[in-house]
């Protein structure tokens, strides 16, 4: 038993250098991460023709959309100390679900989301379940799902998509569509509403805390009368739900299904919540992850305005998350451990 | 009950006999589904196919055995970049000749995997982030050397891709991973990694450099990777950047069918084998059947799950002693 | 086997000290913090050849962090340590102190569970590929060493996790006894042992210091200690007090000097037991069986009661603890609520029975490290701050305000993390949770378990006035003193059976401790 703690009243004397108050201020508030997209965007509008019009901002917009929604179930899930690999396949199940079923069989919209929302809770949270019940880890149970999702879609298809969605989703996520009259592109909105509602959920509600909790320590979570499993499976199937509603959008947006629609968003999705500061044990929130697409919109866009390829791309994105990473979320020590 | 108890205990002491025994039966049910499986002439390019698979599930093995959650998942993106540097950068300049190619390929497996180690055990990232990051860097490097696929061959490559002398090729290069096994086991090492993936804490505070074992696990991952990329190279003679992440899934699922915990410290190197031997004749029973390959995809995400939730069960002692500190 | 050997070479009753021999290890001016806690302040002393020194302290007196410094697990912020009068020097490692001679035997038993028991006894030995002791004697010196300790040593090809706790601990003795210590370490090594292993312990430690070795000795069991110690060195807040000799080191004496009073409960003003109201019935039991072939149980706790559970370690009153909050008795019958006539089978039907578990390990079970004190003070409450189904912090932060004065907990802010307050806040932020639960039976598995003197005491007052509530408050403790001075009754446990009950009356150290080996006083 490691009882470190002693007596340790009125010794906090020496007053905490200029790094230590940095880091409590970037604890709470992610100014690293404003700073960053603040300096891009000057440097995109700078150095980048036509990076600042309202055409390219909106684009932005539509693309970080499409990222922080992705990245909207991982947050969950990374705050209750997993990861979800599976999110791909679960964005191939929205968009082939919506686009076969009112493209080829002649579904209407409504009947087509309830079963999509259905299959994907049942799915994630058997996601949830295996990975707690039998204590394995996240990562190989989601590939497991994924392979079994994307299969049983390509069986069911016969390999063969050709239905497409119902033509008022591509409108949704089109950069020049409005908003009840507003300009600004649906997806937007959407993200926005997303943003907010998983917000309040995560800080005010008992079942967001209850994700905290068990992400900080799922040991002292269980003995404060927090059901652990209840949360895990309540985590992974809300992601699960989270990202084939971000497939039926995709869908739209893309005009057909695909099994390989999906492929992006996994690594994508997770830079987005690890970037914007998010880390496993419950350290951050879904605001961080907004920043975090944010910002990775931003880089890719001034990439892109910059000649890099999709390939630099990747290299720089799997770099960043390796520094941002460094700052924040690393294991125990050994040492600490005995 | 009792006999249930011996069978637990049977398969807890050597893990991979189930699958072994799945192997053999798999064997021959793809025997009896189509004769020719059983003709001698058609082994070289049936190993060819295999080796690949197997070489990839052997080469996540000594990460997942380190314990602490240990995995590496970049091993797929460099197996795949080794064989295209193999076929699209060496053998187009003049460096084709095995005794310069096959040095590479291990020395960039080695470099790769020692990366991954040295921020896994030395910098303390979680394994899963940073070889999700290897992975990406890798993916777009290979994308960066290779954006179209290609082809590109040496006689060494085809001698291996079918046969040198009697032997078929594939098998030597199935055989370099235990004979490496075999050379560390007369070491200390092997049994010191075990010990590490068994309990890292018993083993810090008893004075094992964790560190350094895990190290070098990561590093003959990677090594072992570069004879999987020398056999990918010789069974396709091709290179395609877009094939990164295909052996990522059936590497990992065959280990875990293979009876290695994927909490460490339980598995065997011979288990990854046979599990790969499940995933790929599987494979080719599917396809003697006529059964249309799309269903592939759900048999080896239902069989990695069964696996993990099975081994889960096998090792279930020890997650009762869940440690008190 | 060579069993019985080595300890019959040394009669137990010898004069075991060698000449006043060289000093082998000295320590001066250690000091080590972690985070915003101080956990050793400046530890001196020195181990002579031969010699057996004990160091006591309270929980948390900086005991553990002083064994992991010298074992090589942690780095000292302050303070140096000298093996052999040279000064140790460079980046620490167990295997460097290991090299120097210092080997350490922790609290915990760090066997590798399915590793062989030969692989457990050599772990670490080896180099990462290099083998530098050959198989053969390996084998030799493992079954000599487990011999040793051992009436019957287990075949050494099993793997260690199907070994009795005391065997696997005997594993890890057996590891420090190969490497040929100069310096053994045994820290509280002897809790997981059972009896007649660690009297062969006893005999080995005697056997080792006949020839020169010192041995630093940990035990919170003072008789072990009489029985052992040539010299003890008592810390008291992470700073060595005293250090006496074997005719000074009388149990009163240790005591003063850990506690730095005669009475651990000094200045709480202790409600007189007869005075104190007893309630209505809120707990019982009903032929509860910690284990199939124990004894059962039947007990009646009242409001105003506050109640010990003792034994020594292991022997049944944690579980008894744990059977009351609903997880996990072998069989019979546990009853909460009004007037105990509830049957309660989960810790969450205890909870809304009105029973509340605070746990023991303050940082693996009860804290949030990432979260902020308001954070880890509401988890299990949230619900009763809630409109339309939204938290409500601000009624929260209200809530947390009257136990912040109750208990006096130094905080700076509501939302500063948990992390950045000292061990003894720690655990009152955590006793503040289940406070504020309202609880009508409040169980607490050793509470003050790594805690400083001044917070132990604000505990003892806040226990007495919730008994004065009319609160039942049922608490396993490690520390004797804290059942004599603080309980209206005592459950003593032994082998996993309820085996005496003191009263009030009954009560006092030596009444205690006899009751723990299964003696009436």
């Amino acid at each position: 038993m490691s009882t470190v703690g002693a007596e340790a009243r009125a010794d906090r004397a020496e007053r905490p250098s200029l790094w230590v108050r940095l880091g409590a201020v970037q604890r709470r508030f992610q100014l690293f991460q404003i700073i960053a997209l603040v300096a891009l965007f000057e440097w995109g509008t700078w150095t980048v023709t036509d990076f600042a019009t309202k055409q390219s901002v909106y684009s932005m917009l539509v693309t970080a959309s499409f990222l922080g929604l992705a990245g909207a179930g991982q947050t969950i899930v990374v705050l209750v100390g997993g990861i979800d690999f599976s999110i791909p396949a679960f964005i191939s199940l929205g968009a082939i679900l919506m686009s076969e079923l009112t493209g080829s069989h002649g579904w209407a919209f409504v009947p087509a989301l309830l079963v999509i929302m259905a299959f994907a809770l049942v799915l994630g949270a058997v996601n949830g379940y295996v990975s707690h019940r039998f204590r394995v880890p996240p990562l190989v149970v989601t590939l497991g799902m994924a392979s079994v999702i994307t299969g049983g879609l390509l069986v069911w298809t016969h390999g063969q998509q050709t239905g497409s969605p119902p033509t008022f989703l591509g409108r949704l996520s089109s950069v020049n569509g409005t908003t009840l009259g507003i300009g600004i592109p649906p997806v937007v909105v959407i993200w926005a509403v997303v943003a907010i509602v998983l917000g309040v959920v995560l800080r005010r509600t008992l079942a967001g805390r209850h994700v905290y909790a068990t992400g900080s320590n799922p040991v002292a979570a269980e003995l404060a009368l927090v059901r652990t499993r209840r949360v895990w499976v309540g985590a992974f199937a809300a992601s699960a739900l989270l990202a084939a509603l971000l497939g039926v959008l995709i869908a739209g947006y893309a005009g057909a299904g695909g099994t390989t629609l999906g492929d992006p968003y996994l690594f994508e999705g997770l830079a987005a919540v690890i970037v914007g500061g998010t880390a496993f044990g419950a350290r951050g929130d879904y605001w961080r992850t907004v920043l975090g697409a944010l910002v990775l919109t931003v880089l890719s866009t001034v990439l892109v305005g910059k000649g890099y390829s999709s390939a630099d791309q990747q290299i720089i994105f799997g770099i960043l998350i390796l520094v941002v990473v460094a700052g924040y979320g690393r294991e125990l020590r050994l040492r600490d451990r005995i | 009950m009792r006999r249930g108890q011996a069978l637990i205990d049977t398969l807890r002491a050597r893990p991979w006999g189930f699958a072994a025994v799945i192997a053999i039966a798999l064997l021959i049910a793809n025997v009896v589904a189509r004769s020719s499986f059983a003709t001698p002439s058609s082994w070289p390019a049936t190993l060819a196919t295999f080796a690949p698979f197997a070489l990839a599930a052997m080469a996540s093995t000594p990460q997942i055995l380190s314990g602490a959650g240990n995995i590496d998942i970049s091993i797929g993106p460099l197996l795949n970049l080794i064989n295209i540097v193999i076929v699209a950068v060496l053998i187009p300049h003049g460096l084709g000749s095995p005794w310069v190619a096959v040095p590479i390929a291990l020395g960039i497996g080695a470099v790769v995997g020692a990366i991954n180690g040295v921020l896994v055990a030395g910098m303390r990232f979680q394994a899963v982030l940073a070889t999700l990051c290897t992975l990406f860097v890798l993916e777009g490097v290979a994308q960066k050397i290779l954006p179209n696929p290609t082809t590109g061959t040496a006689s060494w490559l085809a001698h291996l891709g079918n046969k040198v002398g009697p032997i078929p090729g594939a098998l030597i290069l199935i055989v370099v991973p235990f004979l490496l096994w075999f050379a560390l086991g007369r070491t200390a090492y092997l049994r010191t990694l075990f010990s590490v993936g068994g309990d890292d804490a018993a083993s810090f505070s008893a004075g094992v450099n964790v560190t350094a074992v895990r190290v070098i696990a990561f590093t003959l991952g990677g090594v072992l990777a570069g004879v999987a990329g020398i056999a990918l190279a010789a069974a396709t003679q091709s290179g395609d950047a877009s094939q990164a992440i295909q052996y990522t899934l059936p590497a990992l699922a065959a280990v875990a069918i293979g009876g290695t915990s994927l909490l460490g410290g339980r598995g065997s190197l011979i288990g990854s084998v046979a599990g790969a031997a499940i995933m790929f004749l599987i494979q080719t029973l599917l396809d003697s059947l006529a059964v249309s390959d799309l269903w592939l995809q759900v048999v080896y995400g239902m069989l990695l799950l069964l696996a993990i939730v099975f081994s889960s069960m096998l090792a279930a002692p020890r997650a009762v002693k869940a440690r008190t500190a | 086997m060579t069993a019985a050997r080595a300890p019959a070479a040394v009669p137990p009753a010898a004069p075991h000290k060698a000449q006043p021999a060289g000093i082998l290890l000295e320590v001066h001016g250690l000091a080590k913090a972690f985070g915003p806690t101080r956990a050793l302040r400046s530890c001196t002393f020195e181990l002579r050849a031969g010699e057996v020194h004990a160091i006591v302290g309270e929980n948390g007196s900086g005991k553990s962090t002083l064994v992991k410094i010298l074992a090589g697990v942690h780095r000292p912020d302050a303070g140096e340590v000298a093996i052999g009068g040279r000064r140790v020097r460079g980046r620490p490692s167990p295997r460097a102190a290991q090299e120097s001679g210092v080997v350490t035997v922790f609290q915990e038993v760090l066997v590798v569970g399915p590793q062989p028991v030969l692989e457990n006894v050599w772990l670490g030995t080896d180099g990462v590929f290099a083998r530098r002791v050959p198989v053969a004697e390996k084998r030799r010196r493992a079954e000599e060493a487990l011999g040793e300790l051992l009436v019957t040593p287990p075949p050494l090809d099993v793997p260690a996790e199907a070994l009795s706790l005391s065997d696997r601990q005997a594993c890890c003795i057996a590891r420090a006894l190969v490497r040929d210590p100069r310096v053994l370490i045994l820290d509280e090594s002897t809790s997981a042992l059972d009896v007649a292993t660690r009297d062969r312990l006893f005999a080995t430690i005697q056997r080792l210091c006949a020839q020169g070795v010192g041995v630093i000795f940990i035990s919170h069991r003072m008789d072990e200690i009489q029985e052992l110690a040539d010299r003890v060195t008592v810390l008291r807040s992470g700073q060595s007090v005293a250090t006496l000799g074997r005719g000074d080191a009388d149990t009163g004496v240790i005591v003063r000097h850990m506690t730095g009073e005669d009475h651990l409960t000094a200045g709480v003003e202790t409600v007189p037991s007869r005075a104190r109201v007893r309630g209505e019935a809120l707990l019982s039991t009903e032929g509860l069986r910690l284990h199939p072939a124990a004894e059962p149980i039947d007990v009646e706790i009242h409001g105003g009661e506050l109640v010990g559970l003792a034994g020594l370690e292991g022997h049944g009153q944690d579980a008894f603890l744990q059977a009351l909050r609903g997880a996990g008795a072998n069989a019979g019958r546990v009853m909460a609520g009004e007037e105990a006539r509830t049957e309660i089978g989960s810790p969450l039907e205890a909870f809304r029975a009105g029973v509340v578990y605070v746990p023991r390990d303050r940082r693996a079970e009860s804290v949030f490290p990432t979260l902020s004190v308001l954070e880890n003070f509401s988890v299990p409450t949230l619900g009763s701050d809630r409109r339309a189904a939204l938290v409500r912090w601000r009624a929260t932060r209200r809530r947390l305000g009257e136990y912040v004065q109750r208990l006096g907990i130094r905080l700076a802010h509501p939302n500063q993390p948990i992390v950045a307050l000292s061990g003894g806040n720690q655990q009152k932020v955590i006793l503040a949770r289940w406070l504020a639960a309202r609880p009508r039976v409040l169980l607490l598995n050793d509470p003050t378990r790594g805690v400083d003197l001044g917070a132990k005491r604000d505990l003892y007052r806040v226990l007495e006035q919730l008994a004065g509530q009319g609160v039942a408050v049922v608490m396993v403790s490690t520390e004797v003193d804290e059942h004599v001075e603080l309980m209206d009754r005592v459950l003593v446990f032994r082998e996993g059976s309820l085996s005496r009950t003191l009263s009030r009356e009954q009560l006092s150290r030596t009444a205690l401790i006899s009751a723990f080996f299964g003696e009436s006083a």
